[in-house]
């Protein structure tokens, strides 16, 4: 029988084959979606690399001020944020923590290899309020002055692993043109966008903020102090804190939130596009098979009389069924073995990159399987109908 | 071999209804061959459906080796059409996508046996037809009496004891008609294979052993 299946199908490749490409060309759409998909929600399971419970931020808004009246300004509120008995440690940022859509990149080289990373930057107690654990090396220390020469920073482990093949990032020295910066330590992750965003290579580079030195402080936008609460600054205590920070500097304008509150929005931008892409994706299968639905029908509709003469030969009604559907599925096996070939080119050549072959090999599977159920379910009711198909009626069509 | 008894058939649609078949007591005796004939619209096919199995008789019983068989589900049905009855039609009925070995194989893919079986028999039986040079043929390359061979080759290959044929001359000239007729013949006389055959033509009708008349659904001789 299924020699037999084989045969035909072969022997109909050329009607089969608008059909196959069909399904071909979903499989690999599909397969593509999927990679994303797979990949967004493996992000998901994976640590973020700090945590955020209890966290409020301030953000500034300055206009018109010299870098030293700013700096001055803040010095100020950092005597006031240190008298706040709520406020267990705060940190100067500038990480773009749930924050999708900013974060600024440049090459950075180390022997011959030059790779694109983000940059962060973080004062020496970030460490501590994001509750971020340090997998080598150490965090930046308040009380050194870092060297000018070679800048220190903190790096990702997957920083670490592109460019280091002997796995060990602290002491070695990355350049971006005349500058350089060493690697004192190294942190998991730190993925700023939300839970679904990609790992990136990041480095944190450090903020210092004290009476002698201030780290350039360019623009107000970006710059956050983040506040370790103890759990009960409310939305009073946040009022009484922006008065407070009001009267330090009243031509400024501050703004108190949790940081949590901006951790959903988040985590729905960084869904926008597999959010978009899926949906196409569901609309093209939609179209598919209804497509599928209609050709196996037509087809089926068309023989009428080879099925009423398979009956008449002996195929009890129920052979018939699995025929159809056979058909359908065999068919489809040779679109996803053709469909499999491109298909592999993903990983081999590594067509996008930072996308592991395991997620390739889920999003192939997942997709393999929906094709497959899709076929399924689209054969199925044509091959209903085709068990209905009275013998002695069919072979009087012709 | 196969009786019928006070068969009738009524086809009904939404609005007319058809007596197809009307009283029809039959008997045809093992190794007989058998000519149904009468004019157009008459009940011919429909008759020879309900011998073989393809259609339901309204009223009536039918009989195949003294088992009756008018409450069979469909896998016996199936059964017994694969293994006691071979279908000749008119029209051939061959699939055109398949080769003429393949065609003459059809039956036996519902049967359990190896693939080469499958082949050796089926070419053991496109010999028998004289088509042994022809089988990688595709229905299409052939001629009519050529394809009507292989419809031949086709009820035969699975050693029916039945043979039920509906105008196998119908669409041929007379020369290949008679060669159609031949095969017949030969295969009543040397396998002992029943056979039944609706024809028009009388020429045909007189080789065989008896003729059944048909009019208007009713048995007239
Ligand atoms: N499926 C059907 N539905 C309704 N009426 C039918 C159906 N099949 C056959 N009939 C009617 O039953 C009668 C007998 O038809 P049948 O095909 O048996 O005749 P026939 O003797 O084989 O004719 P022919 O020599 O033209 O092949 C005809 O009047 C026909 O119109
Ligand atoms: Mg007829």
């Amino acid at each position: 029988m299924n020699n037999h299946l084989f045969k035909l199908i072969w022997n109909r490749r050329k009607r089969n084959f608008v059909t196959s490409l069909g399904i071909f060309i979903s499989f690999l759409v599909l397969f593509l979606v999927l990679v994303l998909i797979v990949k967004t929600m493996g992000n998901y399971v994976k640590p973020i690399g700090y945590e955020t419970d209890d966290l409020w931020f301030i953000t500034f808004d300055w206009i018109d001020h010299t870098e030293d009246e700013i700096k001055e300004t803040l010095l100020l509120v950092n005597q006031a944020l240190d008298m706040e008995p709520d406020i267990e440690e705060y940190a100067y940022s500038r990480a773009y923590i749930y924050s999708p859509m900013v974060m600024s990149a440049t090459n950075l080289s180390y022997e011959d290899a030059a790779l694109n990373c983000h940059i962060a930057w973080g004062d020496a107690s970030l460490a501590e309020v994001l509750s971020i654990p340090l997998a080598q090396g150490v965090w930046f220390d308040q009380q050194t002055t870092p060297d000018l020469l070679e800048e220190p920073i903190v790096v990702t482990q997957m920083l670490v692993d592109d460019f280091f093949s002997d796995g060990i990032g602290v002491g070695k020295v990355l350049e971006r043109g005349e500058d350089r910066f060493k690697i004192i330590g190294v942190i998991d992750e730190f993925r700023n966008g939300s839970k679904f965003s990609n790992s990136r290579r990041v480095i944190i580079r450090q903020m210092i903020h004290n009476a002698s030195t201030f780290t350039d402080l360019g623009e107000s936008m970006g710059l956050r102090i983040l506040l370790k609460v103890d759990g009960s600054l409310d939305a009073d205590n946040e009022m009484k804190l922006i008065k407070k920070l009001k009267a330090i500097a009243s031509d400024w304008s501050f703004d108190v939130r949790e940081l949590n509150s901006i951790k959903q929005s988040a985590a729905l931008w960084t869904l926008v596009f597999p959010g978009i892409l899926t949906i196409i994706c569901i609309f093209m299968l939609v179209n598919v098979g209804l497509g599928l639905f209609g050709v196996i029908w037509y087809r089926t509709d068309r023989r009428k009389s080879e099925i009423g003469l398979r009956r008449a030969l002996g195929a009890p009604a129920h052979k018939i069924y699995r025929q159809i559907i056979g058909e359908a599925l065999v068919l489809t096996t040779f679109s996803l073995l053709w469909g499999s070939l491109f298909a592999l080119q993903f990983p081999l050549l590594q067509v996008i990159p930072d996308i592991e072959t395991s997620t390739y090999m889920k999003a192939y599977l997942l997709a393999g399987l929906i094709i497959y159920i899709i076929t399924f379910f689209c054969a199925l009711y044509p091959s209903r109908k085709a068990t209905r198909i009275e013998p002695a009626m069919a072979l009087h069509y012709e | 071999m196969i009786s019928l008894k006070g068969i009738e058939k009524v086809y009904r649609t939404d609005k007319i209804e058809t007596t197809a078949l009307r009283n029809i007591d039959l008997e045809v005796a093992q190794g007989e061959l058998v000519s149904v004939m009468g004019p157009s619209g008459c009940g011919k096919s429909t008759l020879l459906n309900i011998m073989g199995l393809l259609d339901k008789p309204t009223h009536g019983e039918v009989l195949i080796e003294n088992a009756l068989v008018n409450n069979y589900g469909d896998i016996r049905l199936a059964k017994l059409r694969n293994q006691k009855i071979g279908f000749i039609f008119q029209s051939f009925h061959l699939i055109n996508d398949l080769s003429v070995v393949d065609n003459v194989e059809l039956p036996l893919i519902y049967r359990l046996m190896p693939n080469k079986k499958r082949r050796e028999l089926a070419l053991a039986a496109l010999e028998r037809v004289g088509l042994s040079t022809r089988t990688r043929h595709f229905p299409n390359q052939l001629s009519g009496g050529q394809r009507q061979r292989v419809a031949i080759a086709r009820a035969i290959v699975g050693n029916p004891e039945i043979i039920l044929a509906d105008e196998p001359t119908g669409n041929l000239d007379s020369v290949m008609g008679n060669e159609i007729m031949d095969i017949l013949l030969m295969l009543n006389q040397e396998q002992g294979t029943t056979i039944v055959m609706v024809t028009h033509d009388e020429h045909l009708a007189i080789k065989t052993q008896r003729v059944i008349r048909l009019f208007d659904g009713a048995q007239v001789s």
